[in-house]
């Protein structure tokens, strides 16, 4: 069959159009039909974003920058989001990405969802702007403050139970479980602890893979900042040793006594929980006083220690 | 006149000559309806004619491009997908544009300075004159204009087949996965790419038929004369392309 | 009426027109003569205005065409036919849609009435059955024939020929003649031959104009031109005709189209 000219090239201007039309979108991971709205971010530095780059939530990349200019104040940022995707007040938005290897990217926090939804245009707040190194000094008193809530609660109740020692058997079997349960809480929350403390750390050591982003002045405040952490830690770890040893006392002389006490000493699974949930509180500890390179093994200025 | 003084002039002469020629091609534009039919008949010829050797030197293009750059990337460190993220920005901002634009011309360059040159010296291109028809409305304008329009869409379909290409490649020899590449891309995805080879594309279309176009308008002698200025016009173009491609470069950069 | 008044020309340095003066009366067939390279097809070329001269003017109908713009010039362009010396047949075309292009292009014409107008032009210069036939495949005498056909296709008011019966035979030229004398006399045109060949002038002429070493060197009537005791002028038309004489022996029309 034989195509008219016109109709030869009408298809071929058209189907060409068509082409570069889905292949930018596809490559730019946006919907190929739906229409992604634009939002407004003011960061107060962009960290080296230019249009183009995604912007993600949780990571899964939802859109692309548009524009990013300079103002007065820093960088005025605008970027398109695919359409399901609904932006709710609390929404906050922060550079992110490394730049070595992969590109920067635009995070956006989504608020709750049943908060009232931005309107396409809007000026979504930028994140408070907080690197690694606040996150750690900023999490990690907040761990402290939880293990010494429940220290706390385990030393009262085991100075109750020192000081019920010489009372009647029937309020042994409650002091009993309320050590059980504080306890198993330590237990837990030092487990938990441990894989956040750890992934703090972690973060840190991505975070030398921008090492030039530092300064002597922001590494000695890091430092400062760890040692304190450090500091108190091992004060805290001191409490819970003394308390450990009070119990050690405690269940010594349980040991001594007879009837339900007798039963609280076959019980040693108390004991060793204790024991247990103290050793994995130290062993962090240690392992980051012992050796700070293990954690910070890239960091070449942690040699300034 | 010295002919060392005329070798010196020489390329002011035909700078200027080749201005006033594209003025007077501006200025048919607007009897442009009188060329309409030649004007489809070009974007057939340079168009639509050329998209199976254009799409089979893009594919190659493609294919080595990954093959090559998977050869290079020996460190473990680096994943494969950065094959993707290397041979798409390729094909978009460079190869996609300038392949598109050699194979061009020689296949049109060439066939409008043998075209043109054989009107002026068997007299058609007179004829035409006489008979009262802007001549360079009736050849320049439709070749040039056909030149300008066909050859971004030739880059675009340069540039699918390539990627398409350099899929197949990667899937052949196993270098990375079509998901991995795909992946590739998009993380490094430039958003100016495709723009900007498009603007090359423009403006590669539009050299190749003008220089060609003037070559064969103003082509002296006999068959000898068609004969040079089809291959000046073939090797002109080219060359145009790589000076015109690194001042794009430099500029929208 | 064309008037040409003291014309200069040089390429690059070389002069090829030097004072040139002609006048072309309305009706009338002007033959302008002179050897190759005499510069007869540069003057032939400045009629229409495809060359400027460097000094002197151009009238047509009074209108110096050296000086009016690119608009105008097409516009009285239209008034004139030209035979090129090789036909200049468009090779994208054939010969049909050769002689109609000019018709589809000036005219608003339908389809059946250029078809009909193309015919009339075809019974002028006495051709038929040519339509479809592709420029490469015509003789060199058809090619002319289809060329003039184009050439008149417009009823033009000048025709200019450009060595109209060069390279045909013998005979062929006798009809090339034949057909420039009877369509001066249908069409009530004026024409202007520009060529070499003594033998046509001498058939279909009325004024000749001898061009010889860039000037004009001699200018008359037909009957003049028998009577001139111009050397120059003598001694070309004497080595025309023994040119001429050989080519009259030949009567193998094959071979000499064959070198067209």
């Amino acid at each position: 069959m034989k195509l008219p000219n016109e109709l030869k090239i009408g298809l071929t201007v058209v189907l060409a159009g068509i082409i570069f039309y889905v292949g930018i979108r596809f490559f730019r991971d946006l919907p190929i039909f739906g229409q992604a709205s634009v939002y407004h971010t003011e960061l107060m530095n962009s960290s080296g974003l230019v249009t183009g780059n995604i912007v993600a939530v949780n990571g899964v990349g939802v859109g692309s920058i548009t524009e990013v200019q300079l103002t007065l104040t820093g960088a005025y940022i605008s970027f398109s989001v695919q359409d399901d995707v609904t932006l709710t007040e609390g929404t906050t938005a922060s550079a992110g990405g490394f730049g070595l290897v992969s590109s920067m990217q635009l995070n956006l926090s989504l608020g709750p969802p049943d908060a009232p939804v931005y309107v396409p245009g809007s000026l979504i707040p930028s994140a408070v702007q907080s690197d690694i190194l606040t996150d750690l000094a900023n999490r990690t008193p907040a761990v402290l403050s939880r293990v010494d809530t429940v220290l706390a609660g385990s030393s009262q109740a085991i100075s109750a139970a020192t000081a019920l020692l010489a009372g009647p058997e029937g309020q042994m079997q409650q002091t009993l479980t309320s050590i059980r349960n504080s306890s198993d809480a330590l237990h837990a929350i030092l487990m938990a602890e441990q894989g956040s403390l750890q992934s703090v750390l972690q973060g840190l050591e991505d975070l030398t893979d921008t090492a030039e982003a530092f300064t002597e002045d922001s590494l000695g405040t890091t430092t400062a900042k760890l040692k304190e952490v450090i500091a108190q830690l091992s004060g805290n770890l001191d409490v819970l040793e003394s308390t450990t040893n009070e119990l050690n006392t405690l269940l010594s002389s349980i040991n001594q006594g007879k009837g339900t006490l007798g039963k609280l000493a076959t019980d040693d699974s108390l004991y060793f929980e204790l024991k247990g949930a103290s050793a994995a509180l130290r062993r962090i500890l240690e392992n980051f006083e012992e050796d700070p390179r293990q954690y910070l093994e890239h960091l070449k200025l942690i040699d300034f220690f | 006149m010295p002919s060392i003084v005329l070798r010196i002039t020489q390329p002011f002469f035909d700078i200027g000559r080749f201005t006033m020629l594209m003025s007077s091609a501006f200025m048919s534009l607007r009897e442009m309806g009188t060329y309409w039919q030649n004007f489809q008949i070009q974007l057939v010829r340079i168009g639509i004619d050329s998209i199976p050797i254009v799409a089979l030197a893009a594919a190659f293009s493609g294919a080595v491009t990954t093959v090559q750059t998977a050869y290079q990337l020996v460190s473990p460190l680096i994943p494969p997908r950065i094959i993707g993220a290397v041979v798409v920005p390729s094909l978009t901002m460079e190869l996609g544009a300038v392949v598109t634009g050699f194979i061009l011309s020689g296949r049109v360059g060439a066939r409008i300075a043998a075209e043109l040159g054989t009107m002026r010296v068997t007299e058609q291109i007179d004829a035409l004159e006489a008979m009262g028809l802007n001549s360079i409305g009736y050849l320049i304008v439709p070749r040039v204009l056909a030149g300008i329009v066909m050859l971004p869409v030739l880059y675009v379909a340069a540039c699918l087949v390539g990627i398409v290409g350099g899929i197949v490649s990667a899937e052949l020899t196993g270098v990375v996965s079509t998901g991995e590449f795909i992946q590739g891309a998009r993380e490094h995805w430039n958003f100016f790419g495709p723009y900007f080879g498009l603007i090359k594309a423009f403006v590669f279309g539009f050299l190749i038929t003008a220089v060609s176009c003037y070559i064969g308008y103003y082509t002296k002698g006999g068959a000898d004369g068609v004969g040079r200025s089809t291959t000046r016009a073939a090797v002109m173009s080219c060359v145009l392309i790589l000076v015109a491609d690194l001042i794009l470069a430099i500029l929208l950069l | 009426m064309i008037q040409v008044q003291n014309i200069y020309k040089s390429f690059s340095g070389r002069t090829v027109l030097r004072d040139v003066s002609l006048d072309i009366q309305e009706g009338s067939t002007q033959a302008i003569i002179g050897q190759s390279g005499s510069g007869k097809s540069v003057l032939m070329k400045h009629l229409i205005g495809l060359l400027r001269p460097d000094q002197g003017r151009v009238l047509v109908d009074d209108v110096d065409i050296g000086t009016i713009d690119y608009q105008q010039l097409r516009k009285i362009r239209r008034q004139f036919g030209v035979l090129f010396q090789g036909g200049a047949l468009f090779d994208s075309m054939d010969a049909f849609e050769n002689i109609a292009f000019p018709l589809r292009t000036f005219t608003t014409k339908t389809d059946e009435e250029v078809r009909h107008e193309v015919q009339k032009c075809l019974d002028l210069v006495r051709l038929s059955n040519i339509g479809t036939k592709k420029t490469d495949e015509l003789s060199g005498g058809m090619r002319k024939r289809v060329a003039l056909a184009r050439a008149i296709a417009l009823r033009p008011r000048y025709i200019i020929y450009d060595e109209p019966t060069s390279g045909l035979d013998p005979e062929t030229s006798n009809t090339i003649n034949d057909l420039i004398k009877g369509l001066a006399h249908q069409l009530e045109i004026t024409s202007i031959v520009v060529t070499h060949d003594m033998h046509s002038v001498l058939q279909i002429a009325d004024r000749v104009a001898f061009i010889h070493n860039t000037r004009m060197h001699w200018n008359g009537t037909v009957d003049e031109l028998h009577e001139s005791s111009d050397q120059i002028l003598r001694a070309f038309v004497k080595a025309n005709e023994y040119i001429i004489a050989p080519r009259y022996s030949s009567n193998n029309q094959e071979s000499s189209e064959a070198t067209q």
